[in-house]
């Protein structure tokens, strides 16, 4: 049976796995080299706050599915079994969750999850002020709003990408819109990184720094399941 | 807590922020002389204002007027137990009384300016007039000065609302407005400075004592006239209290405060705004002191002038 936190961060591979995390932006735990002696909730739990909408559960199941199968309003409603475009995850919530954390439960798809740093373009001084300026309206949701691309606060600052629900809501997002798709486009054929996947592996990414995306599913694969749990350091902010 | 369902409200800083830079972005897209100009930049001004108070806590953004803590639960992400609830935000007016509060350079008159904004938006959307027809001149400029100040205080700058170039006009209006405001005030200095000097010297020493006797630290804050010499009193409205201290078995009490009046007893120059006191060379804050008895200060609600003292020195 899986462990819990007591002592856990006393566990040097795991200190070190954590420090790769705040350093580069994400932490890869192989089944392997001993990643399930921890569960996903107590990891979850040793790295912020884990945070679920009321009406999807605090550990969620992500399959594959084809349009037609999927939930309403969900990324697989819109690509079905399709590539996914690079996002960062719950871009609809007002504050979108530090971390995601993903572990597989089965996956004999041979689909990894693609993985690539937006600090290229949030750390480039005209970059970043071009995308800020630019004002998105989120859509496909109970509550529609308005919001930027790129948030400065006092914990760092934090990306927000979606193209399935985020679409321009300022003259200027228009005006940029192209060459933001552009500049993504770029850093995702230039350093992309590979998670393949084996029952038993956690992926923990910073969503506030990290695109990530999935391949197109191949039509015959076998089953891919993955489990994901928000995390978020302040949830009252 | 351990783990909690997401209930984040839609008053936090950047959507608010994001909304007004939407309305500005709304209000640059039309004809300057549009109607719709002055009340797309009016609801940008009212976004700037929320999104200010937001930038401390969106629990400052809640209506607080029911009378439980519906509103401020939603604010921390809590979702209060009322069947069908509908958070509710607080109306314009104390959106502006709490800017009022919160920010230092926030001032009277640019809270007076902001509701008139308010108010002409109200009656332009609940009904049958069209205020901003008749806005006249000069809108654009407090508009500009009251969106530097609720921009400084959450961090930004008009640039990143009106984009680099328009913000680069808006400076300029804004430091001819400030030219403009010193060629006036110093032509009302100038005309009190030749009539205080056509008076006999006598009269100036009789007028310069008697201003000396009136202008005492309690009642205001003691500057030299720039008109005549004589000493003065400069008032302010206060920006900010700091905790009070205990010096020497005195509590002193210290008040930031910022300028807006100023009146000569001697030459009977009088300057109001803290634009044109600016300009004057006599806006810069300055302290308030008040030294109160320990027994007096735990002892007595009243409010007693005695005792307070204003510093010499601007800070």
């Amino acid at each position: 049976m899986l462990a819990g936190t007591d002592g856990r961060m006393e566990d040097p591979s795991l200190q070190l796995s954590m420090q790769h995390l705040y350093d580069r932006g994400w932490m890869h735990l192989s089944s392997n080299e001993g990643s399930s002696a921890i569960d996903l909730l107590s990891l979850a739990q040793l790295i912020g706050t884990p945070v679920h909408q009321s009406n999807i559960p605090l550990i969620q199941p992500i399959v594959p599915r084809s349009n037609d199968a999927a939930r309403h309003n969900t990324t697989s409603a819109l690509y079905g079994l399709n590539a996914f475009p690079p996002h960062t995850d719950a871009a609809h919530w007002p504050n979108p969750p530090r971390y995601v954390l993903f572990q597989c439960y089965r996956c004999q798809s041979n689909t990894p999850t693609m993985i690539v740093d937006a600090n290229p373009i949030l750390n480039d001084t005209n970059r970043a002020n071009d995308l800020a300026r630019a004002v998105w309206q989120i859509r496909r949701v109970t509550h529609p709003f308005l919001c930027s691309a790129i948030v400065d606060g006092p914990r760092g600052r934090a990306f927000r990408w979606d193209p399935a629900i985020m679409i321009p809501a300022s003259s200027h997002a228009r005006q940029s819109l192209f060459s933001i798709a552009e500049q993504i486009s770029s850093i995702c054929r230039d350093a992309p990184i590979t998670i393949q996947w084996h029952p038993g592996d956690i992926l923990v990414i910073d969503n506030w720094r990290m695109l990530h995306w999935r391949p197109s599913i191949a039509p015959k694969g076998g089953p891919r399941v993955l489990c994901r749990i928000f995390v978020t350091a302040d949830p009252t902010s | 807590m351990n783990n909690m369902p997401v209930n984040q409200s839609l008053w936090t800083h950047d959507l608010l922020w994001s909304k007004a830079r939407a309305y500005m972005g709304r209000a640059q897209d039309v004809h300057r002389d549009d109607v719709l100009f002055p009340f797309w930049s009016s609801l940008t001004l009212e976004f700037l204002a929320r999104a200010a108070l937001a930038s401390v806590h969106p629990a400052l953004v809640a209506d607080t007027s029911e009378p439980d803590i519906r509103n401020i639960l939603h604010a921390f992400g809590r979702t209060p137990k009322l069947k069908g609830f509908v958070p509710k935000s607080a109306p314009m007016n104390e959106v502006i009384a709490r800017c009022e509060q919160l920010i230092p350079e926030f001032t009277t008159e640019m809270a007076r300016t902001c509701r008139a904004f308010a108010s002409a938006r109200n009656e332009e959307l609940h009904s049958g007039g069209t205020p901003f027809a008749a806005i006249g001149e000069g809108w654009l400029l407090r508009f500009y000065e009251i969106a530097r100040v609720l921009l400084s205080f959450q961090g930004k700058a008009l640039t990143d609302l009106l984009g680099p170039q328009e913000a680069m006009a808006a400076e300029k209006l804004l430091a001819a407005a400030t030219d403009e405001a010193a060629k006036s005030v110093n032509k009302t200095i100038n005309a009190h400075s030749e009539v205080w000097k056509n008076k006999l010297p006598e009269e100036r020493t009789r007028l310069t004592s008697q201003a000396s006797k009136a202008a005492k630290g309690h009642l205001g804050h003691v500057v030299n006239c720039p008109a005549c010499g004589s000493q003065a009193l400069l008032q302010g409205e206060e920006i900010r209290q700091q905790p009070p201290v205990l010096e020497n078995d005195v509590i002193v009490i210290r008040t930031l405060m910022l300028p807006n009046s100023f009146r000569c007893t001697a030459c009977e120059l009088q300057i109001e705004g803290h634009g044109r006191l600016l300009a004057a060379g006599l806006g810069a804050q300055f302290t308030n002191t008040a030294r109160v008895e320990p027994l007096d200060y735990y002892a007595s609600e009243d409010g007693d002038d005695e005792g307070f003292d204003f510093n010499w020195n601007n800070e």
